[in-house]
């Protein structure tokens, strides 16, 4: 890749180019792509999060989950790019969560979660002395519809799903999930789909360091983080996608 | 009572859930201690589709905390893409309430209507206590009228029955009651919606 001079359009995120686009915005975007994997399912039997994680010296806590969060009690979120744009939106999505069980005495919607991170999202797209999230956020949970993924991204544009990932191998991920995914897959299914496409995109073999899962139960209705042993028995159930694979 | 409080109009509402929905009921008369201000007092109003509330105490708060509350509950429609709970409802209205617990709106409601979870009635004190119930009344009228529906109510009722029952329950109130009387205005809610009915009391 030769060198590229910079436009005018580049640097105030404010401008428009004249083709109509907004550079910074567009740029927010790499830190997501080239982030770790992050997948989130809806199904009959609830919802999955599964996410990569990278630890970057052997003496981390790898069993503290970075990039798999608690929302509220019936929700949870995966995320991918820039970390610690990443948690401020985690924060918030948590002190939204509380203040809609304070104003309606009601869990907060999947959806609604989903429109309020992007709405922080779009203020930083569209002021002067800011730069946009680097991050991109897959919230899942169960509410009054049932199971529910959104995906919220730098650019303030929010998504539902039914599947989505996100990251480095989103490519990789989103055409396994378009043939393998079914809506009436139970949990254990679906934690398996899951699990397998990130060994699709993970290097060497799944590891307790390496990946963090978790559960909205349609039963239970409550988020619940995986445990390493959980995981190791779905990575077993995983195989049953390879066998079907014939790439 | 009238001579503790001559600046609150007194009222007879009521709210019943019977088998088919929700009714609210209020009399019309506004009186200032031995003045009737007006025999047209509207004091029921419509919150969302298929929820409503029905008030008593000062005509002032409760049309604004009405007002508030609508459009609360509009928002909340659209943002969730559904219709409101009951319970969502009433505890906008709690919130609004308990916010101004020192300089308190001097109403009392009973918010009534039907959603997911079915039928249902809460009554709401001016400090925004929220006591979910099936039958209630609120008021000046109330210990009379409340009278009344302890001894007849039933939880299967009919509407028709059920609407029976509110219109004998405020004529006896406002037989007694010198604060309420001109008149009831209705809303029956049901799930196909709402209906809005004035009833003479002769």
């Amino acid at each position: 890749m030769g060198f590229v001079p910079p436009s005018a359009y580049d640097r105030a995120i404010t401008v428009f180019s004249p083709d109509g686009r907004i550079f910074q915005v567009e740029y927010a975007f790499e830190p997501v792509r080239k982030g770790t994997t992050a997948i989130g399912m809806a199904c009959n039997g609830g919802v999955v999060l599964a996410v990569e994680e990278r630890p970057f010296s052997v003496l981390q806590d790898v069993n503290v989950p970075q990039k798999l969060f608690q929302i509220d009690e019936h929700v949870g979120a995966a995320v991918a790019g820039l970390m610690g744009d990443a948690r401020i939106m985690v924060d918030q999505a948590r002190i939204y969560a509380q203040s809609n069980r304070l104003m309606y005495d009601e869990p907060i919607g999947i959806e609604v979660l989903g429109k309020r991170a992007g709405d922080i999202a779009q203020l930083y797209t569209q002021h002067a002395g800011v730069r946009p999230f680097g991050a991109s956020i897959i919230f899942a949970g169960i509410d009054k519809t049932g199971s529910r993924v959104f995906l919220s991204e730098p650019s303030g544009a929010y998504w539902g799903f039914k599947a989505v990932a996100i990251g480095a191998g989103a490519d990789v991920v989103k055409p396994i999930l378009e043939k393998e995914y079914r809506e009436d897959m139970n949990l254990d299914e679906a934690a398996a789909l899951a699990l397998y496409c990130l060994s699709k995109v993970m290097e060497g073999k799944l590891e307790p360091s390496k990946i963090k899962m978790a559960f909205v139960d349609k039963e239970t209705k409550k988020f619940r983080i995986l445990s390493w042993e959980e995981i190791e028995k779905y990575a077993k159930k995983a195989n049953s996608f390879k066998a079907a694979d014939r790439g | 009572m009238a001579h503790e409080y001559p600046f609150i109009p007194g009222a007879t509402t009521v709210g019943v859930v019977c088998k088919e929905g929700v009714i609210l009921a209020a009399e019309k008369r506004v009186a200032y201690g031995y003045l009737v201000l007006s025999k047209a007092g509207k004091k029921v109003f419509k919150l969302t589709d298929k929820i409503g509330a029905a008030c008593a105490g000062m005509v002032a708060d409760m049309q604004m905390l009405a007002k508030e509350v609508a459009a609360y509950a509009s928002l909340h429609t659209m943002e969730t893409r559904r219709a409101a709970s009951v319970n969502a409802v009433a505890k906008v209205m709690a919130n609004i309430l308990f916010e101004r617990r020192l300089f308190p709106l001097l109403t009392q409601t009973i918010i009534g209507g039907v959603d997911d979870e079915g039928r249902r009635i809460v009554v709401l004190d001016p400090l925004g206590s929220l006591i979910p119930d099936k039958y209630a009344c609120v008021g000046s009228g109330a210990e009379i009228a409340t009278g009344v529906l302890e001894s007849s109510y039933r939880e299967d009722m009919t509407l028709e029955e059920a609407k029976e029952l509110v219109i004998r329950s405020i004529k006896v109130a406002t037989a007694r009651d010198i604060q309420s009387g001109d008149g009831a205005d209705f809303l029956i809610i049901t799930g196909e919606g709402m209906k809005e009915e004035a009833v003479e009391l002769k």
